[in-house]
């Protein structure tokens, strides 16, 4: 299939598209607060990939290549979209793990979960994506979203609060 | 039991997966249509997103701008059209001319000259001119500046070549290109084999060892380029 992307091939991309959708939509799902916009930015996504497959080197899997890109993708749309602005007065504040109780959690539906997370605001969604999900560190987040690491430590914190708090009120 | 919240988010959004719909891959479509990426049935210039008219009449401009530019710039300034014109072949043949040979003594002797080259048309060969396609006004009247440095410079050499042969004693040479002159004798010189009393006459010499006749100055074969001023005739 890979072969028959680099020919420009119209049947290769649609087996392509048909594969990938759902893993790509489920991160720009993520990444962005509703249908529309995930959708746009996984098309993006599929167009850089049909258009640069040349750019595929093979060293990696093909799927993580293609991962790497609708995040790319997914924090250019954001960033195209103004962060709101942080109260830098907690950024100093120490960054403590949160915990839940997993019986009571364990029972809530995937997708009711995908919704809180769509509620966060858009930079600290960004940062609780890339830092828990995608495992980035701070200082490679705050050069992707052109922040500083104390403000990428704030987000992370404010999600992780912000996310305890809405579990609370699901449960 | 408490779980890190990192955890429990890791897991379950990695559960999150959406089915796909034809009609999602319809709109992917036509996005790359849109943008015009790849596609072997279509897009790009030569995809099929233009007519076959459309693109013979680009390809036809193109080159139409492309030859335009060349003939403007590039070779259109010098071309062979292939002009014959003759040329003389002068060939050497044995002349039945005698030569009167002047000595110290003025005795006249006449004896057969040697094999002398004259100038004889014997055959006409065509030689290719080269031309200017562009109105270019050949070279013909009045020599340039260079023509003329060459011109002098040609002549001193000769006149240096032919003082070559005389004694130093004689004092210098005045010769002017092939024509007898009369050359005054220093009377403080005391030389025995010079009569004094005659002026001397010389005379250019027949065929001197590398001697080579004074060629004309090389015509300017190429025309000299013009700018677009003259040609829109703007500027002569």
């Amino acid at each position: 299939m890979i072969k028959g992307l680099k020919r420009q091939d119209r049947k290769s991309q649609e087996l392509i598209y048909q594969k990938y959708f759902g893993l790509m939509m489920s991160i720009g799902m993520r990444y962005c607060n509703n249908w529309d916009d995930a959708k746009e930015v996984v098309n993006s996504s599929f167009l850089k990939i049909f258009t640069k497959i040349d750019n595929y080197g093979g060293k990696g899997s093909f799927e993580g290549w293609m991962k790497r890109t609708v995040v790319n993708t997914a924090l250019d749309f954001i960033k195209s979209r103004k962060f709101e602005n942080v109260g830098f007065d907690d950024i100093n504040t120490y960054e403590e793990d949160v915990y839940i109780e997993n019986e009571a959690a364990g029972n809530i539906d995937a997708e009711d979960i995908l919704k809180l997370v769509q509620t966060l605001p858009d930079a600290t969604r960004a940062v609780f994506n890339l830092y828990v999900l995608e495992g980035y560190k701070h200082k490679e987040i705050s050069e992707k979203l052109g922040i500083s690491e104390g403000t990428s430590h704030w987000h992370l914190l404010n999600a992780r609060r912000l996310l305890k708090d809405k579990l609370k009120n699901l449960i | 039991m408490k779980i890190n919240i990192d955890d429990f988010f890791r897991t379950k959004l990695n559960e999150v997966n959406f089915d796909f719909k034809p009609e999602y891959w319809d709109e992917m479509e036509k996005k790359i249509e849109q943008e015009g990426a790849g596609g072997v049935s279509g897009g790009g210039f030569f995809g099929g997103s233009l007519s076959i008219f459309s693109k013979i009449a680009f390809i036809f401009t193109t080159l139409i701008i492309i030859f335009g530019l060349i003939y403007f710039f590039g070779g259109g300034s010098q071309q062979d059209d292939s002009e014959n014109i003759e040329q003389p072949v002068v060939k050497a043949v044995p002349a039945n001319v005698n030569t009167t040979v002047k000595t110290e003594k003025a005795e006249k002797v006449t004896e057969p000259a040697p094999e002398k080259v004259i100038a004889k048309t014997t055959k006409r060969k065509t030689v290719k001119k080269r031309r200017h396609l562009v109105s270019v006004e050949p070279y013909t009247e009045k020599p340039s500046i260079t023509d003329e440095i060459d011109y002098r410079l040609r002549k001193e050499v000769e006149i240096r070549f032919m003082s070559s042969f005389r004694p130093y004693n004689l004092g210098p040479l005045k010769y002017d290109m092939g024509q007898e002159v009369d050359i005054p004798v220093d009377p403080a010189v005391n030389n025995d084999d010079v009569n004094v009393s005659e002026p001397k006459k010389i005379t250019k010499p027949d065929n001197p060892k590398d001697y080579k006749p004074m060629q004309k100055p090389i015509k300017r074969v190429f025309g000299k380029k013009k700018g677009i001023l003259y040609r829109l005739g703007l500027r002569k």
